[in-house]
């Protein structure tokens, strides 16, 4: 596979939600694909069918049409337990908050991923500690979720969601939460991440401070792509 | 998967705590419910064996249909010797049986006349223990012994207005068909505890009782006591081997549960309505996990599809799921293990009053019971108990489970819908 | 004492047989009333003595007894055994204190409690009930009269079924009479439809102007081969027989002879 070749791409991806006997269209007949390497930020406002593109591609949502293709495998078909297993081999995931689980220290939490993949104790500690350094919570990684700040708390969750190396990382509107200060120190975290390591990113946001770090623009209204567009990071 | 169990048990410790005393509680409770039924039953098992039946019993195949006096064996000493030998056999007691009439002044009463040698008898029943005033039989004639000797059921004493150390007639037909009749001497008082043998028996020794019903060298039957813990069955069909292979009239052994079918189903039947009892108690301690687990279910639902998200399995988090109740219910279990063998221990020991139900104590089927009932606790009464309610709780744990992996993740984690 | 009672009672009627040919037409009934009082009228005797033998044939034993009995007025009777030795001087007595029996070798009477009615009085096929009950058929009993041919004789049949509450063993007795002077010959005793005993009465002697049976046999209908049979030696009516005979004391004095 060549960085030129799409990482993920939907084909005439439909989403139609059924609220009481209203039909909502939250996606119609979308088209996207995204690259290895590509920093994209889904934009538009509320409803616009963002997170339900972000979900599709992060196959938590099964579509009412089209298909979804990741790392060259379609994924529309795949069942619970095989979509599971495929987004933990293949997916990173940061959600807009409560992302960890409240009963695990930072660092378990950090680790859970490759946990779940069968990694030894060893092998974790020697992936997990290092990125827990470089964001920063080295010193407070025996802490509880709880005892985390929201900025800290996302910062764990990204950790978890790129120890396994995924093909690529989802998040749904990430700062949603946090404070501004917050906000970007996550956001340089990200395009860091993005930069220097390579890391494919797709973010939904309305936020114009996460739209501005994109790389590429991806517009939608009313469940389509209304534009597509690359940007220089300012 | 464990620690994070536990650690998710611990984060609501209210409800965990309840639910799992709740579960102690219920097990706890059936162990010593258990512990009280099971002491009831061995009362009346002992009371009927060891008063009356013995564990078996040998007889005239004509005497196991018609209690008749005619229907007497020739005991002879080689018979019981070869029964005796019987592994696993640990006493072996000749006994006359007939119907008398017992007279003391303008009293009379009919009574059934045990004729008895007291030293065995002293070994293969409690009646020799049961004497609560004057003596048991003297096993020998003593000097200056002018009346033979008699012991009483406490009820028949009473009936007939006797005390120790008055004097009786006695008048019994002798197998002849002639009558025989006697003075007797009343040295003791039985309180069995048996209503029948209180109200009916009395005892006299063997020979002077063969004299009086002119049946000298017979027995009507032969009261085995087995030696503790061995299987009663194995036994019988020894037994049965032996009198098979002896001469004169057909002999029959038949065990306890054979003479008395009644008690025998009744104790089958009560032992079976506690199973009722295991299924109420489980199922109410089913529904506190089941609830308990539901609830903590849905509020981590959130949680839950950022789980399955990250890549945990539907069948891993329902695992987990399960994992939990189990671990609810094996820390309920163990406590209630404890609590239960504790209080069963402490009641088996120092006995449990039922003044309650009766001050001097009460009488159920024909037996009696002191008011002071001392459990009985076995090893298989706590465990089985405190491992049946892990199955539960693992039983309770799958809906949760299995709800919990059919959350839909995309609505869910956004928290729309 | 029904061997006393029944003897001397049975005594009290009747006077010379009459064979009734079965060809003729049958005579009209006597009345029940009638019939029913002689019957009665058999316990009825101011005194009596008797001496007499009991036959006992069981399937374990046979065994004969030497008895000797009084009575007097309704209520007093009393049987001593006189052999075998090993059982002289046993005795029962009847007296308005209850049914006793008297125990030679503890010289002691006992009273035979409600309970032992029904046993066997001396291993024979009579019960205490027998001895002790003071049988009026008009009360306990409502009574029936038939003709019953039988061996080519025609017998007046009395059919005694118990009053509903009457303290009775028995289902039904029927007993078969000459029609003549109302001599029972027979008597069957019911359980339900199934007759479980025969009392046979033979060998008529006259005596004080009636005909009095001597013998009287009575057999368990379930056990073959089994029976006793009761011999009158000797009976006498209207002998004068001391009162005090019917006490503990009394009784020692006749029972040691």
């Amino acid at each position: 596979m060549t960085s030129d070749e799409a990482i993920v791409r939907t084909e005439k991806l439909s989403r139609i939600y059924r609220q009481g006997t209203v039909e909502v269209h939250a996606l119609r007949a979308v088209d996207f694909a995204c690259r290895r390497g590509e920093f994209v930020a889904l934009a538009g406002p509320s409803g616009s069918g963002k997170s339900t593109l972000l979900n599709q591609l992060g196959t938590l949502d099964p579509p009412t049409s089209g298909r979804v293709t990741i790392a060259g495998r379609e994924v529309t078909r795949l069942g619970r337990a095989a979509a599971a297993r495929f987004r933990l081999a293949h997916i990173g995931f940061v959600f807009q908050a409560f992302n960890l689980l409240p009963v695990l220290t930072a660092y378990e939490n950090a680790e859970y991923t490759l946990l779940l993949q069968g990694v030894s104790a060893a092998k974790r500690r020697a992936i997990v500690l290092p990125l827990l350094e470089r964001v920063g919570l080295g010193a407070m990684q025996h802490r509880r979720p709880h005892e985390l700040s929201g900025g800290q708390q996302q910062r764990v969750a990204v950790v978890r969601a790129i120890a396994p190396k995924p093909a690529f990382v989802l998040a749904d509107e990430p700062t949603a939460n946090l404070d501004s200060q917050s906000s970007a120190s996550l956001l340089d975290l990200l395009e860091d991440l993005n930069r220097s390591d390579g890391l494919t990113l797709v973010l939904a946001s309305h936020d114009a401070q996460v739209i501005a770090r994109a790389r590429r623009v991806v517009r939608l209204r009313d469940g389509s792509i209304v534009g597509d567009e690359e940007q220089s990071p300012t | 998967m464990i620690r994070l169990a536990l650690r998710n048990l611990a984060r609501n410790r209210w409800r965990s705590g309840l639910t799992l005393g709740g579960v102690a509680v219920a097990v706890a409770m059936l162990i010593w419910s258990d512990g009280l039924m099971e002491a009831f039953l061995v009362t009346m098992t002992e009371s009927a064996t060891a008063m009356q039946l013995g564990d078996l019993r040998i007889e005239s195949e004509a005497h196991a249909h018609d209690s008749s006096v005619y229907n007497a064996f020739t005991a002879s000493p080689a018979l019981l010797e070869s029964v005796r030998r019987v592994p696993g056999v640990r006493t072996v007691a000749p006994r006359l049986l007939t119907f008398g009439l017992l007279g003391h002044k303008t009293r009379s009463q009919g009574a059934l006349v045990l004729g008895v040698d007291p030293a065995i008898e002293a070994q293969a029943s409690d009646v020799a223990k049961s004497v609560v005033a004057g003596t048991w039989l003297s096993p020998r004639v003593t000097a200056g012994e002018r009346e033979r000797q008699v012991v009483l059921g406490q009820d028949l004493a009473s009936l007939l207005a006797v005390k120790v150390g008055d004097d009786l007639v006695v008048m019994l037909q002798a197998a002849d068909g002639t009558m025989g009749d006697d003075r007797l001497r009343l040295v003791g008082i039985a309180r069995t505890g048996t209503s029948d043998l209180d109200r009916q028996a009395a005892w006299m020794r063997l020979g002077d009782v063969a004299y009086l019903a002119a049946l000298e060298g017979q027995a009507h039957e032969l009261v085995v006591r087995s030696e503790r813990g061995v299987a009663l069955d194995h036994v019988a069909t020894g037994i049965r081997a032996v009198i098979a292979a002896g001469a004169g009239p057909k002999l029959v052994a038949r065990t306890w549960k054979q003479l008395v079918p009644d008690l025998h189903q009744m104790i089958e039947l009560s032992r079976n309505s506690m199973i009722v009892l295991y299924a109420i108690v489980y199922f109410i301690a089913a529904l506190g996990i089941l609830n308990a687990q539901r609830m903590s279910a849905l509020e981590r639902k959130r949680e839950f599809a950022v789980m399955m998200s990250v890549g945990v399995t539907p069948a891993r988090l329902g695992t987990l799921v399960i994992v939990e109740s189990v671990l609810l219910a094996s820390m309920g279990a163990v406590l209630g293990a404890l609590l239960g063998w504790g209080l069963s221990a402490y009641h088996a020991h120092a006995g449990l009053d039922l003044a309650a139900l009766g001050s001097q104590g009460f009488t159920f089927a024909g037996i009696s019971f002191h008011s002071r009932i001392y459990f009985v606790l076995r090893p298989g009464m706590v465990v089985l108990p405190a491992v049946a309610v892990l199955g539960v709780g693992a039983l309770c744990g799958l809906w949760p489970a299995l709800a919990s992996s059919r959350i839909k993740l995309a609505s869910t984690i956004s928290g729309r819908l | 004492m029904k061997l006393a009672w029944l003897f001397v009672v049975l005594a009290g009627t009747f006077g010379g047989a009459r064979h009734v040919c079965a060809a003729e037409p049958p005579p009209r009934l006597p009345e029940v009333k009638q019939v029913v009082d002689r019957l009665n009228d058999l316990y009825r005797a101011d005194s009596s003595h008797a001496r007499m033998t009991m036959k006992v044939v069981t399937e374990r034993y046979r065994r004969e007894l030497t008895l000797e009995a009084w009575t007097r007025g309704k209520d007093d009777a009393l049987v001593v055994v006189r052999a075998p030795a090993r059982e002289a001087g046993a005795a029962t007595l009847r007296s308005e204190e209850g049914l006793w029996t008297y125990a030679p070798r503890a010289d002691q009477l006992v009273r035979i409690p409600s309970s032992l009615l029904s046993d066997d009085w001396m291993g024979s096929h009579f019960t205490n009930d027998d001895l002790m009950r003071e049988t009026d058929f008009l009360k306990d009993y409502d009574a029936s009269l038939a003709w019953h041919e039988e061996g080519g004789q025609r017998l007046l049949q009395v059919t005694l079924a118990p009053k509903p509450k009457a303290p009775v063993v028995w289902s039904r007795v029927v007993f078969l009479l000459d029609p003549g002077d109302y001599m029972p010959l027979r008597a069957d005793y019911f359980d339900g439809a199934k007759i479980v005993r025969t009392l046979s009465y033979a060998d008529p002697h006259p005596l004080a102007g009636r005909r009095i049976p001597f013998t009287m046999v009575m057999v368990p209908t379930d056990k073959p081969g089994e029976s006793t049979r009761v011999e009158y030696q000797d009976l006498k009516f209207g002998v004068k027989v001391d009162p005090s005979l019917f006490t503990q004391r009394g009784l020692r004095r006749v029972a040691k002879r």
